[in-house]
């Protein structure tokens, strides 16, 4: 599969300035060594969910058909009106992560190139996939944007709930270390709220109220206020 | 009948689905199917039993990721020896119920970890994961154990070797590749069957990720790589989404009927894996069983291999790269002392680059803790390139511990006709399954004459055959000695390669010795070399990065006809100006971005590397000091990017592109320096280390090369490092500085311990740290005493520090 490559996405988080000839021919550099380690995979589920709003001190909880909680309230705020969700994983591989050290120590700066190459492209295949996803579910399904465990108060512990549910290990060979950080390092795990409409009154709520998450507000959600990568608006 | 006597005489066949199965039975997604052996055995077996009656020989226990990562008393959970005894007593239990005679395989599957250094698994850890479940396997009576769904060649080999030391039971290895024939760490088919295989197991092969009709295309590869038995046991096609649930739609019809082209493609023994039903092993076993099995095979080629592709020794001879060994390379020497392995790693790359196949491995340094370093060195150079690796060592504990931790099937240099050589080396090289390269002296010592050797070669030959390793796997060395001392040297060695070649046996040559102690070494190895391929040589230990050795192996590769249409020749000349071939001088020009004429500041604020390397050699050229040149250019101008940087008036691109052209020059006055007096390693030490649990350390690595170019010795402990490894480094080598680096939240507990334990051991240490979720409040909460918030930060703290 081929996983379209957004260079400039790849620039900013490499942390140049637009314009920037040397960073660009350095990302591309990287680019080009490391599209042919690239082993994509993904697995994706479909649930039906329940989304339960905080409440003073308690927390609001996402709970999967199968029993499974996440404790959150920025998602169940983020999820509200959703009466369905999409939990996937996917990773680059570790190949990819190979060549990415291989690529530090023949230059540092290549090596941080690299690794903004390899954030630019799990971000653009998740955007793939999610589009082949959709193709599975009526046109009248509105998607809310991915949601992962460690973005506002959804404690990155529960990435253990996530991996047990979609079997990643098996599924995608994409695994949790101790510290609960996923390996192969170029992976996302994540949540897509589905809001079918079936409740109208509640969904032009929410329109309001969460609405279309922009790729900028998604930053909003999260608590890494110093993240370099941080885009305000 | 036994299992392995089964395997050569009868058509055999695996069980389908359990998983899926149970799942189809009320398994929920999230719930651990092995429990299962005992909250609802009923179900167990009753599949057991559907799958014997519809004709499986072979039944697969419920215990595929039943390990102690999961399954633990103190988890809540039944222990790991409790659930695979239910599990091997619910297969044998089917058996029983249904008067048939067929064989109970103990299931193992990957640990749902990823071992180091993909993920934090040491590899020793995943050995005893699967040896305690191997342990519990024998106890309760299985037949084989079978290793299937591997997907990294690494893991396979933890759980083989758990298998062979745990237990003298039958192993299948199958493996799951994706759909380019890769496993995830990149091994191809091949690789994959040759490290099973030389492992000792008894079948190898296929299953799971694909359906029978995509596996079609891989077995020929595994035919050709092994004349081990192939098992294939595909999924029932590739899983689809229908209505929220995956699911395998390929029918049993339609299954059986590829499966029968894989059994007259000559795969021997055929099973399912992920949604296949006993309706599918019925339909197999109804179109398979009449199908002959395959006649044994005889004749696949001795290969070795990393994690990559193979590299076998019947072709084009192979270029084993030299330049990781010590003797006579002070600046290795020193960083092996100093455990410095960026250096080992430079090394590796460069060799790679000029077309190293394979890189002999040698860290031989008196006073250094050799097998410790061996191990170490390995694994280091494993986690950056998937070529093989040549272990070089007379250490016979390095020995053990580097085959050991080896990813793929290695190549072990050497073995001799010693009788002490012979009973140490040959029993670890067949226990590791490694190629071995046999030296051409016993204990007479180095024969003069070519009959002398070849007797010596003919020992070596018999001695490991005896010990079952066949004269295939072996690659005899004739020893070239230098011509300098004894004119017939050359020729001595020549003979034996050409008769050993006419005897079809495989030889390996470290050329380079032919010219000890003579000027203009090059002119005379590569005219050797040239020679000794001419003669058969299967494999030069040579170095690469010569340009005359390099050529001639070109030249010979065209001359022989190995080199189709002359392509490697033609490529390898096309970037390479006439002019500068012979010096391997660099390109000379007009003044471009990236060469040309710079100062040495000037070059670093640009981040030119090449041109910083000029420079620095110029200035050395100019008699300049070393330590001149640094104070002089280079620290100046590394203090005028950090602080363009910390202004926001350059980039963090920039920063590093500076670092790399400094870095650059310094490795170059690191070798001038070598040359004239001691040490390199020298400089305040200062530690850095990712902390536990944390596998993310590229901020670490920047920080590292920043503050090596302000000249400080810096120990890198790698990345998910124990707080006690930190602590004992401190120690060890008296360090006032620790640096380190966390990214996530879970992992700042981890840093908060590391941090505890070093104020209690090393109280004089300062501490600094960093990383994304490090903000200065929060390192003061855990006790540090520097946030650093980028890398010329924490090179700022370090120079106040050490008052630079």
């Amino acid at each position: 599969m081929r996983i379209p490559f957004d260079e400039k996405e790849a620039i900013r988080y490499f942390g140049a300035r637009a314009g920037d000839q040397q960073a660009a021919l350095l990302v591309n550099r990287a680019f080009l060594f490391l599209r042919n380690e690239l082993q994509p995979r993904s697995v994706r589920q479909h649930w039906r969910c329940r989304v339960t709003q905080g409440c003073g001190t308690a927390k609001g909880t996402v709970e999967l058909e199968n029993g499974t909680v996440f404790h959150s309230s920025t998602l169940a705020r983020h999820l509200k009106g959703c009466s369905e969700l999409l939990l996937f994983g996917a990773t680059l591989g570790s190949r990819f992560d190979t060549a990415l050290r291989q690529l530090s120590y023949r230059s540092i700066a290549e090596g941080a190139a690299a690794q903004a190459v390899g954030a630019a492209l799990i971000e653009s295949y998740c955007d793939e996939q999610e589009k082949i996803w959709k193709r599975d579910y009526p046109d009248t399904v509105t998607y809310r944007p991915r949601f992962s465990p460690g973005y506002g108060d959804w404690d990155l512990s529960e990435q253990e709930a996530v991996f047990r549910v979609l079997n990643c290990a098996k599924a995608i060979g994409l695994t949790l270390t101790e510290g609960g950080l996923m390996a192969p390092i170029k992976s996302v795990t994540a949540v897509i709220g589905m809001d079918t409409g079936k409740d109208p009154d509640e969904a032009a709520k929410n329109e309001e109220e969460s609405g279309e998450i922009s790729r900028n507000a998604q930053c909003a959600l999260c608590g890494a206020s110093n993240c370099p990568f941080r885009r305000e608006g | 009948m036994t299992f392995r006597e089964a395997l050569r005489s009868k058509r055999l066949f695996f069980d389908g689905a359990m998983g899926t199965m149970l799942q189809a039975a009320g398994l929920k997604a999230g719930e651990l199917p092995e429990l299962w052996n005992l909250s609802q055995r009923d179900v167990v077996i009753g599949i057991h039993e559907a799958y014997i009656r519809k004709g499986a020989d072979i039944v697969k226990t419920n215990t595929f990721g039943c390990n102690r990562l999961k399954f633990a008393p103190e988890k809540g959970t039944p222990s790991v020896a409790e659930l695979v005894g239910a599990a091997v007593k619910n297969a044998r239990q089917a058996m029983f119920h249904t008067w048939k005679d067929g064989y109970v395989a103990l299931d193992m599957g990957p640990t749902g970890k990823l071992l180091q250094p993909y993920g934090d698994l040491p590899f020793e850890e995943a050995v005893s994961l699967y040896a305690e479940q191997v342990e519990a396997g024998v106890q309760a009576g299985a037949d084989l154990i079978l290793i299937e769904t591997m997907s990294d060649s690494y893991e396979a080999k933890a759980a083989i070797l758990a298998a062979k030391e745990h237990s003298d039971l039958p192993i299948v290895v199958t493996f799951t590749f994706d759909q380019d024939g890769k496993l995830l760490n990149g091994a191809d088919v091949e690789t994959a069957m040759i490290t099973a295989s030389s492992l000792g197991v008894d079948a190898v092969g296929f299953n799971c990720g694909l359906g029978p009709d995509l596996l079609l295309a891989l077995l020929p590869w595994a035919l050709k790589a092994t004349d081990l038995p192939i098992v294939v046991n595909p999924n029932a096609g590739l899983p689809v989404e229908r209505d929220g649930r995956t699911v395998f739609e390929v029918g049993p019809e339609q299954f059986a009927e590829c499966m029968a082209e894989l059994a007259r493609g000559g795969a021997a023994i055929l099973g399912g894996c992920c949604g296949t039903t006993p309706q599918h092993i019925a339909q197999v076993e109804e179109s398979c069983r009449n199908i002959p099995l395959p006649a044994p095979r005889k004749g696949a080629p001795q290969m070795i291999a990393g994690y990559g592709s193979p590299v076998g020794f019947d072709g084009m001879p192979v270029i084993i790269g030299e330049r990781i060994n010590p003797t006579g390379k002070k600046r290795l020497k020193e960083a092996l002392k100093a455990e410095n392995l960026d250096y080992v790693c430079q090394l590796a790359l460069e060799q790679i680059d000029k077309g190293a196949q394979v890189l002999d491995v040698n860290v031989g340094v008196p006073g250094v803790d050799e097998p410790a370093l061996l191990e170490k060195t390995v694994k280091m150079l494993q986690s950056i390139t998937s070529l093989p690796l040549q272990i070089d060592t007379s250490n016979v504990e390095a020995m053990e511990r580097a085959l050991r931790v080896y990813n793929g099937r290695p190549l072990l240099n050497s073995v001799n006709g010693k009788e002490e050589s012979l009973k140490a080396v040959l029993p670890l090289a067949k226990k590791y399954g490694a190629m071995v390269v046999g030296l051409c002296l016993d204990d007479d010592g180095i024969a003069e004459t070519v009959k002398g050797r070849l007797k010596s070669a003919d020992k070596v030959i018999r001695r490991a055959q005896e010990a079952g390793i066949p004269q295939e796997a072996l690659l005899i060395d004739p020893l070239a000695m230098t011509i300098s001392t004894g004119a017939q040297n050359a020729q001595i060695a020549l003979r034996i390669v050409s008769t050993l070649k006419q005897r079809h046996l495989k030889t390996v040559m470290g050329v380079s010795n032919i010219s000890f102690g003579l000027p203009q070494r090059d002119a005379v190895n590569s005219a050797f070399f040239a020679t000794a391929l001419q003669m058969g040589l299967s494999a030069g230990i040579i170095n690469p990065n010569s340009a005359p050795m390099m050529e001639a192996y070109l030249a010979y590769g065209a001359l022989s006809g190995y080199d189709e249409s002359c392509r490697n020749y033609v490529a390898y000349f096309a970037d390479v100006p006439a002019e500068s071939r012979s010096t391997h001088s660099l390109t000379k020009g007009g003044k471009t971005a990236t060469s040309g004429t710079f100062a040495l500041d000037e070059a670093i604020e640009k981040g030119l590397v090449q041109p910083a390397e000029e420079a620095v050699r110029k200035l050395l050229a100019e008699k300049k000091e070393p330590l001149a040149i640094i104070n002089e250019f280079m620290i100046p101008a590394l203090d005028r990017v950090g602080n363009a940087f910390e202004k926001k008036t350059l980039f963090l691109p920039q920063l590093l592109m500076s670092a790399d052209a400094a870095k650059a020059g310094f490795e170059i006055l690191k070798k001038e320096m070598s040359a004239r007096a001691g040490s390199t390693e020298k400089g305040e030490p200062i530690i850095i280390a990712t902390v536990k649990g944390d596998i993310h350390d590229i901020g670490k690595n920047i920080v590292k090369v920043l503050l090596e170019n302000y000249g400080y010795q810096v120990i890198d402990l790698g990345k998910d490092v124990p707080p006690e490894t930190v602590v004992a480094s401190t120690l060890e080598h008296d360090v006032h500085l620790v640096g380190l680096s966390a990214l996530m939240t879970t992992t700042v507990a981890s840093m908060a311990e590391t941090i505890r334990q070093l104020r209690e051991k090393a109280p004089d240490c300062r501490i600094i740290v960093g990383g994304a979720v490090m903000m200065e409040e929060y390192a003061k909460t855990i006790g540090a005493d520097y946030y650093a918030s980028n890398a010329v930060d924490a090179v700022h703290y370090a120079n106040d520090v050490f008052k630079q």
